[in-house]
């Protein structure tokens, strides 16, 4: 009976997930033309990339990160210098984005080791702040003030070099954001399904009880954080070929890890594709309820606070949960929440 | 089990451990051997220094001076989960299951390895493990079929049930379950008969005694002194932080320092 | 040497600023354990409400700063009672709440004031005290009187009074304090109150100085985070110290490296955490 369900569950879910991913592909062919409502798909499964890795370090491993953007900057602006100063195509400077980012993440893993709960939260909100400081002040090989990279003109030939595109047309550009988001989808949940994502797990829940089954937390905690980082990259790296421009503000503003913890929330922690679901519920309201002006972001903000007090699990993990006791055919308890929760 | 290299069959030596928090001096210069395949009871009155101790053993904590010899090796200093890895695992004075885990995945957590890349058991080989320490230490018997199901003799899954479901004497199995996943040839168990009832401290004491047979040396600490006295071989007993008495539970039974501390100290 | 001087006198004078903001920030997480990262949106509600009263009421910059502390000093324990108590014991949600709280501040700000700074009037318009050839206008000279005079007040109250003696109880045991017949509940109410207050004050003086604009609680809420942080978590003289040593950095550069204002204090933050993880005051793990 158990098995039963579980196995009609998962096909469920699976089709689910297949309808969703089905429309996400007919998209370029269901608003032909659109170059908005495109432009505005290409920015959600950024933001779902973005959403995602901040959610396997916070949700998963439970390193509440605040600075996001950190990651998000370093990779856009990786991505933009050498692809406009040294001409290298996006498909390999964006990867390159990823990993300057995942030895960000590593950076700002060493102090973090050491640091819990506050104080680790800190430290990333305060890398971000720093790195948003640093290139306002190195004026990071821009033309623009404040090192905002833009188009520069080449005097001499009267070119004008600008940050490349991933590709002239928009419906690649589409294309090669969603199959990306797919593929680290996938790929993440491979790994919090395999025992390292376990062993995030059970440091998330109590570090102290996971040393003693004798987890190397350090160890794991350093992953998660270049993982993350690696991630969060990319989506930067992604960002900034789609906006053909970086600037402190644009890619590295506190508002963009904000967003990536309301993405996870509204969507559900430690789910991984419940911050994809939020990111999408995000930034379609933003993108596409512009008339409402800044009712649509206080709304926004209002239901993230209200699914952390009535739905503290986030709407996909109750879901989930409550599944799992159907599954059983109980009626749903509280699983005790930690003191750590 | 017996490892080859055990001098004197100590499986753990400590050596002269001192360790203050502050101005308190939590364990001052404590000698005392563990012998290989033997249960110690470690005793003494509330705030002796037994569950410094084990954070002093397992890497929690790191002594001020002295050493402490695991099989012959030095492990002072080192980090919990290498400890751990080096064969000795614990259990909490108050159970800490992995609450956002089902049972099955929190026994799973300890067979995870640390080398990221390597395989470690098959996947099959770990879900065997598992339900065997899940049947082992009886989980399965609480639920019936819901929940945790008996696969069959001696395998017991729990893929549906969370530790939240567990009633107190069965959270302390699950620890028990998890500290045995990591295959320790020293198991220190704080407290293991805390909040149990009669009935339950005697099955405890039998799945202690099992573990014994089949070669995990123990420590235990217990305020519990009827149910740890028969169930230990050799008694080592604490009062602040210094070795007051050691030796069979008879001879401590009748040790008067042991009896004066006692009656002075705590009312157990 | 007037540099010196001009360094100490308006060090000094920032510095007391910053411990008002974080002195309830602190207060907050040791009675509450509650990291409240909507505090700055208390500091710059203030100034809003005050900016309404003048501008809707004709009020002078005193009455409506007494409006706007008490309107925030009102809020504040509303939001614990409403919002943050329900979360209960779990630490990342409730952090996480604080800080959507303090968006939606932002945001409400925005849809009521719009994007654009405000500058609310100084209470004593014009005239300097003069020293040297150092000038401090009177407002600023109000602004560190005022502070401190309020953190003398504030630690006699907290060492010296029935209520603060219950304060320094809770932040060491809730239960306990609890079990010893202290009305926990209310005293906590009653923290967030005066901690709102305080942010107020500080948030009212500052929109003196600088403006406010619907994201300045972001400035607010990192310095008292920060200073919190590196004065280790619940200690009241761990973070006045804190708010003085970041107060005193940023002054420094500001006077010589003005391009790495924002860059100095954060790499002390960094330097400190790495160094001494729980901070200057703070208790160790172990």
């Amino acid at each position: 009976m158990i098995l039963k369900r579980a196995r009609t569950l998962t096909w469920v879910s699976a089709a689910i997930i297949l309808i969703s991913l089905g429309f996400l592909i007919l998209v370029p062919q269901l608003f032909v033309g659109n170059s908005f409502l495109i432009s505005t798909f290409v920015f959600a499964n950024i933001y779902s990339i973005l959403a995602m890795s901040w959610d396997l370090l916070s949700g998963y491993t439970g390193q509440i990160s605040f600075g996001h953007s950190f990651f998000f900057g370093i990779g856009a602006y990786t991505s933009a210098l050498l692809s406009m100063h040294l001409g290298w195509s996006p498909l390999y400077t964006i990867p390159l984005g990823g990993v300057m980012a995942s030895l960000g993440g590593l950076l700002v893993a060493t102090p973090a080791l050491r640091l819990r709960g506050p104080y680790l939260s800190l430290i990333t909100l305060v890398s971000a702040l720093g790195i948003d400081q640093l290139i306002r002040v190195l004026k990071l090989g821009s033309t623009g003030a404040e090192g905002a990279i833009q188009c520069e003109i080449d005097l001499a030939t009267g070119v004008n070099h600008c940050v490349p595109p991933i590709s002239a047309n928009e419906v690649e550009v589409y294309y090669f954001a969603l199959g990306l988001m797919v593929c680290i989808a996938i790929f993440l949940i491979f790994l919090v399904r395999s025992r390292i994502g376990l062993a995030f797990e059970a440091i998330r829940d109590d570090e102290e009880a996971a040393e003693a089954a004798g987890i190397d937390a350090k160890k794991y905690k350093i992953l998660a954080f270049m993982i993350s980082g690696f991630l969060a990259g990319l989506a930067g790296a992604v960002m900034v070929h789609k906006m053909q421009q970086a600037s402190p503000g644009l890619v590295l503003d506190l508002n963009i890890s904000i967003e990536a913890i309301v993405a996870s929330v509204l969507g559900g922690m430690g789910t991984i594709l419940g911050p994809v679901g939020g990111a999408y519920f995000y930034i379609l309201i933003r993108e596409l309820l512009r008339p409402f002006g800044q009712w649509r972001l206080f709304a926004v903000f209002v239901i993230a606070l209200l699914i952390l007090l009535f739905i503290p699990r986030g709407v996909l993990a109750e879901i989930r949960l409550r599944l799992m006791h159907w599954i059983k055919s109980e009626k749903p308890k509280e699983p005790q929440q930690g003191a750590r929760a | 089990m017996s490892k080859a290299g055990v001098i004197n069959g100590a499986i753990l030596q400590f050596d002269g451990v001192s360790k203050s928090f502050g101005g308190l001096q939590a364990i001052n210069h404590l000698s005392f051997d563990v012998r290989e395949g033997e249960i110690l009871g470690l005793i003494g009155p509330n705030g002796a220094g037994k569950t410094t101790i084990f954070n002093l053993i397992t890497g929690v904590y790191h002594p001020d001076q002295g050493k402490i010899r695991f099989q012959n090796t030095e492990i002072t200093g080192w980090q919990p989960h290498r400890v751990v890895n080096a064969g000795i695992a614990r259990t909490f004075q108050i159970p800490r299951p992995f609450h956002h885990k089902t049972i099955t995945k929190n026994v799973e957590i300890a067979l995870i390895p640390n080398a990221i890349l390597s395989h470690g058991l098959s996947k099959q080989e770990r879900s065997d493990t598992v339900s065997q320490l899940c049947a082992k230490v009886s989980v399965c018997k609480i639920f019936g079929t819901e929940g945790c199901h008996l696969i069959e003799d001696g395998f017991c899954d729990c893929m549906f049930e969370f530790p939240s479901a567990l009633p107190h004497a069965a959270l302390r199995n699950l620890e028990i379950a998890k500290a045995m996943a990591t295959k320790p040839n020293l198991l220190l168990l704080d407290e293991p008969f805390a909040g149990l009832t009669m009935s339950e401290v005697d099955d405890m004491s039998a799945l202690l005694r099992t573990m014994k047979q089949e070669g995990r040396t123990q420590i235990v600490v217990d305020h519990n002194m009827r149910g740890l006295m028969r169930l230990v071989d050799r008694v080592v007993v604490i009062n602040f932080g210094q070795k007051l008495a050691e030796g069979t539970p008879e001879e401590i039974a009748k040790n008067p320092a042991v009896q004066e501390a006692y009656l002075s100290g705590s009312s157990n | 040497m007037e540099v010196i001087a001009e360094v100490l006198i308006f060090g000094f004078l920032i510095s007391s600023l910053y411990a008002l903001v974080s002195v309830g920030f602190s207060m907050i997480f040791g009675v509450a354990g509650v990291l409240n990262l909507a505090h700055g949106a208390m500091a710059m509600f203030a100034a809003y409400i005050a900016s309404w009263a003048i501008m809707t009421f004709g009020l002078g910059f005193l009455p409506a700063s007494i409006l706007g502390v008490l309107g925030v000093a009102l809020i504040s324990p509303i939001l614990y009672w409403v919002i943050i108590r329900p979360l209960g014991e779990k630490p990342v949600v409730v952090f996480l709440a604080t800080l959507l709280l303090g968006v939606i501040f932002e945001q409400a700000m925005i849809l009521a004031f719009g994007f654009n700074a405000r500058v609310l009037p100084p209470i004593i318009k014009g005239g300097f005290i003069v020293f040297g050839d150092i000038r401090i206008l009177y407002n600023r000279a109000l602004a560190g009187a005022v502070a401190v005079i309020l953190i003398g007040l504030l630690w006699l109250f907290i060492t010296r009074t029935k209520y603060g003696k219950a304060i320094q109880g809770i932040s060491m045991s809730t239960k306990g304090a609890a079990l010893s017949g202290i009305p926990t509940h209310k005293i906590i109410l009653l923290v967030w109150a005066i901690s709102g207050a305080l942010a107020a004050i500080a948030g009212l003086f500052s929109a003196s100085f600088l403006g406010v604009s619907p994201l300045a609680d972001r400035e607010f809420t990192v310095i008292a985070f920060s200073t919190v942080v590196l004065g280790g978590l619940g200690s009241l003289p761990g973070s006045l110290l804190a708010a003085f040593i970041i107060g005193y950095v940023e002054t420094i550069t500001v006077q010589f490296a003005p391009e790495a204002r924002g860059l100095a204090s954060l790499a002390i933050l960094i330097v400190v955490l790495i160094l001494r993880p729980q901070g200057l005051f703070g208790r160790a793990h172990e």
